[in-house]
């Protein structure tokens, strides 16, 4: 089984070929994204933090901006600063030079003649990247080089009885093929960690799962809150879904049957293949980015409700098992499996044409998200700006 | 009998509709080789979930052979179940 991809310098294999324009903090975000509009292949992103946080806060935020310039997605970075920000724009690209030993170079506003002398700075650096990124042919790997994130967002009690199983047989199917497969999502293991512990490779990744629940509820707890708060949602519920339990229950189905190899951090990469836990919120867009920092190439995210959502550095395939979703947002959505509730298709089926659809998109083919434009990024945080 | 709903697994107490059904409505549902039908006692959207085993106050509601949560009330059969009937044991971490 093999895909076709483009080979880094670092060794990994990028699924897409992209040049990213990277900002590091609010203020450089829009002098940032207008360099990403004057390249075509280059892209960009909000960056809501990198200034006024907390030590530990703030090494979130850089560790996913290190994993974004260092996704395989990635031919080169341009790092966007203003100047007086905490993370710092020189410091960040030695950062990523110590982990990737990709094309990298910077603009800082304050230094380079405003928003019109970085822009123009930016575009010349971009420009040159993207013309040596379209030199490179994509060539065949096995499917060890692959990472798929998986998600759910706006879920309903269709997403734990098709959509979420669909994506486990495809899960399945990656794991079996020698690929690596994230299940994300912490405070959706509530009230099924006991399912997930039994799959732990041994007891260090089984206390692992049962130690980012705790600090979780822990979290919640020391700033007064409640899930109740906050999950399951007035869409999940309006869904049918009832509690966290079964929320929790329906999400997990997404990693499929195999063995958890191990549990990582949010934003960090596995080193192990196969199943592995990231340790992400229950919001789908700061998941997505979490395992987008992690060198996922690709995600699956399935939907009840409907979302939009996409991502800038992978493409997300967004599946529902909701024909009236799909119905409504088809321009959205890639796959409706709702076949699954009339016999027509069987969910084993469903997952096998999921798996082959990951390879396509894999070998270039775009999704809806992409055809969009769509490219949300959230960056989780600990606690709130000072 | 036209199937309109389903359950997952045998030790499951609700089952969930796959289309809009009213009060006095049969959902019918396979089970085993054979089918079953429980005449509705209120109105369940879409998707939504309905009693098929009696559960009595403080016993667990059962889905995917696993707990969704307490049920806060007397359930019986052909009950409509939801929030208003079921409540997390893990929402509420004080």
């Amino acid at each position: 089984m093999h895909f076709n991809g483009y080979k880094r310098p670092d060794g990994k294999v990028g699924i897409r070929n992209k040049i990213l324009i990277l900002p590091t903090c609010s203020c450089s975000s829009e002098t940032a994204a207008q360099i990403a509009r004057n390249i075509e292949g280059a892209i960009s992103f909000v960056n809501q933090n990198g200034c006024a946080q907390t030590d530990e806060d703030l090494q979130i935020t850089r560790d996913v901006l290190i994993g974004f310039a260092a996704n395989p997605n990635v031919f080169g970075t341009v790092v966007v600063g203003n100047g007086c920000e905490s993370i710092i724009p020189s410091v960040l690209v030695k950062q990523i030079q110590a982990v990737t030993n990709k094309p990298i170079d910077h603009v800082t506003i304050q230094e380079d003649g405003g928003t019109i002398g970085a822009m123009e700075k930016g575009t010349h650096m971009a420009r040159q990247m993207a013309e040596e990124a379209s030199r490179l042919k994509a060539e065949p790997f096995d499917m060890s080089h692959l990472t798929l994130a998986t998600e759910c967002g706006g879920s309903d009690s269709t997403s734990g009885l098709t959509a979420n199983p669909v994506v486990g047989v495809c899960s399945d199917l990656m794991v079996e093929n020698g690929g690596t497969v994230i299940l994300s999502e912490t405070t959706e293991f509530i009230g099924a960690e006991h399912i997930l512990a039994r799959r732990a490779r041994d007891e260090k990744v089984k206390d692992r799962i049962y130690e980012i629940i705790e600090r979780y509820e822990n979290h919640l707890r020391n700033v007064g809150g409640n899930l109740r708060d906050g999950n399951p949602t007035p869409g999940n519920k309006a869904g049918g879904l009832s509690t966290i339990e079964e929320k929790s229950l329906g999400c997990i189905h997404k990693g499929g049957h195999t063995i958890i190899n191990e549990v990582v951090d949010y934003g960090a990469i596995p080193s192990e293949k196969g199943l592995v836990i990231m340790d992400t919120p229950g919001y789908d867009v700061a998941s997505l980015t979490g395992m987008a920092a992690g060198g996922a190439q690709l995600a699956v995210f399935t939907t009840g409700r409907g979302t939009p959502v996409g991502n800038p550095i992978m493409p997300v395939i967004k599946l529902t098992g909701n024909k009236g979703t799909y119905d409504r947002m088809t321009c959205n959505i890639d796959m409706d499996v709702s076949t699954i509730f009339s016999g027509e298709k069987s969910t084993e089926d469903w997952g096998k044409e999921l798996f082959e659809e990951v390879l396509r998109v894999a070998d270039g083919k775009k999704v809806k998200a992409e055809l969009l434009g769509i490219n949300d990024i959230g960056i989780s945080r600990l606690c709130n700006y000072v | 009998m036209k199937i309109n709903s389903l359950y997952i697994n045998p030790s499951d107490n609700v089952a969930m509709v796959t289309i809009e059904l009213a009060a006095g409505q049969k959902a019918c549902f396979r089970d085993g080789d054979g089918e079953a039908s429980v005449t509705l006692k209120g109105d369940v959207p879409i998707y939504h979930k309905f009693c098929i085993k009696d559960i009595a106050k403080g016993e667990h509601v059962i889905k995917y052979g696993e707990s969704l949560g307490i049920a806060l009330s007397d359930i019986s059969v052909g009950d409509y179940v939801h929030t208003h009937n079921l409540q997390s044991e893990r929402e509420n971490i004080d």
